[in-house]
């Protein structure tokens, strides 16, 4: 993933990763290697849209009441959308469907009444997006 | 005849009846740099390793004749006398006596732990500290081990002909690299690397724009890559400085390091990226 980008939230987040193997077995930030190497991959596979996406989608999460960050954490799309308004919905929801294949968010399908430019579709920020966010990209603990 | 007595002095010489028993003495014996420094051997033991890496391709072909005589002389190296002429040989080290200082320098000393081959020239670099060139894109390391070559041949030309090189039936000069750039001319070229060849030369063909466009295809992509990997490994080591106290390196599971460091595409990249395996994601 180094050799394909030189963008540096990517590379740091990489390189996040790879300290945190180095931690003592004891730091309570330590990951398991299956976590460490599926945030690998999944930095891998994310374009830095994606990656955008998933901060804008985080600090949408924070901004409901007293979210719950063990467990999805419900947003809209337009939430997002708001926060990216130079992205149009189509692209948005592309980079949107990039999270969802590795559940970094997800995606539970089109509501009953379909508002245009997707504005009421449900996102969920997972747990495993949230630990993404604060072990990869490291926002939580910048107080972001 | 021991290996370190093998026409070691001005004066000594050996015959070679026939091509089988050229190969199976010459061919016996390691005369490379680093045999010879495990055994104490001098220096100029070199020539040897030259003069071996010469005649047995040379015989395998049939382009030598028998019985061979290899007579060591002090000018040129070597005399081969074959039943109807003789040969003179001189072998040269590509690298300049200020190279071959600092080689030796990085060697021994724990100070001096590298020498770095830039596109300018070279430098020594200290123990663990960071290289400082932009490193060799494209195929710049094979143009600077052509110049590098090219300089040593006209250097030694110059000096032989004031010497009077040339007074047997044939004189080669050989060559030995010294220098340990690495061109690999055989490393097997991927589906990737002929897939890169064949847009660079379709792109290449569009008039006005293509040439520049290729360019940017065979250079900047494998520079970026290495600069995407220097970044990463400064992010890197920013990263576990700030988290020394609570790192345990002794406690990695080795093999996990690994893998996630190939994960991370560090050592199964690019033919640029360090390792050099097949490119696993490029």
């Amino acid at each position: 993933m180094v050799v394909r980008t030189r963008q540096e939230a990517k590379l740091r987040g990489a390189a996040n990763l790879i300290a945190n193997l180095l931690l003592k077995e004891d730091d309570e930030a330590k990951l398991s290697y299956i976590e460490l190497d599926h945030y690998v991959h999944c930095l891998d596979q994310l374009s830095s849209g994606a990656i955008e996406v998933l901060v804008e989608a985080y600090r949408a999460a924070c901004a409901t009441r007293s979210p719950d960050f063990s467990e999805d954490v419900r947003i809209d799309f337009s939430d997002i959308q708001a926060r990216m308004p130079e992205s149009g919905p189509s692209l948005l929801m592309g980079l949107v469907g990039e999270l969802n294949a590795v559940n970094i968010l997800h995606l539970t399908g089109a509501p009953g009444i379909v508002t245009p430019g997707y504005a009421n579709y449900p996102v969920f920020l997972t747990p495993m997006g949230v630990g993404f966010v604060s072990h990869v990209l490291e926002l939580v603990t910048q107080g972001d | 005849m021991g290996r370190s007595d093998f026409i070691e002095d001005d004066g000594d010489a050996v015959v070679f009846r026939d091509h089988d028993e050229l190969v199976e003495t010459l061919g016996s014996r390691d005369f490379s740099s680093r045999a010879r420094r495990q055994a104490g051997l001098r220096e100029d033991q070199g020539e040897r390793y030259a003069l071996q890496h010469y005649l047995v391709p040379q015989s395998n072909v049939g382009a030598l004749q028998f019985p061979l005589e290899i007579q060591k002389t002090e000018r040129p190296d070597f005399l081969l006398e074959v039943p109807t002429e003789t040969w003179g040989v001189e072998i040269s080290q590509t690298t300049t006596r200020e190279i071959n200082r600092d080689l030796a320098r990085s060697r021994k000393n724990q100070d001096a732990a590298l020498v770095e081959y830039t596109v300018e020239g070279h430098q020594m670099v200290p123990a663990g500290g960071a290289l400082t060139s932009r490193g060799f894109a494209g195929h710049q390391n094979c143009y600077r081990v052509a110049e590098l070559v090219g300089d040593a041949f006209d250097r030694k030309t110059e000096s032989l002909n004031k010497l009077g090189f040339g007074l047997h039936q044939r004189n080669q000069l050989l060559l030995l690299d010294t220098y340990g750039l690495t061109l690999d001319p055989m490393r097997k070229r991927t589906a990737s690397d002929h897939t890169v060849s064949a847009v660079k030369a379709a792109v290449s063909l569009v008039p006005g724009v293509g040439a520049p466009i290729a360019s940017l295809i065979g250079d900047y992509v494998p520079d970026s890559t290495q600069k995407s990997i220097q970044t990463m490994l400064e992010l890197l080591q920013e990263r576990i400085a700030d988290l020394e106290v609570r790192i345990d390196v002794g406690a990695v599971d080795k093999d996990e390091f690994a893998e996630l460091f190939k994960s991370a595409g560090l050592l199964g990249g690019c033919p640029n990226a360090a390792g050099g395996k097949a490119p696993r994601r490029c």
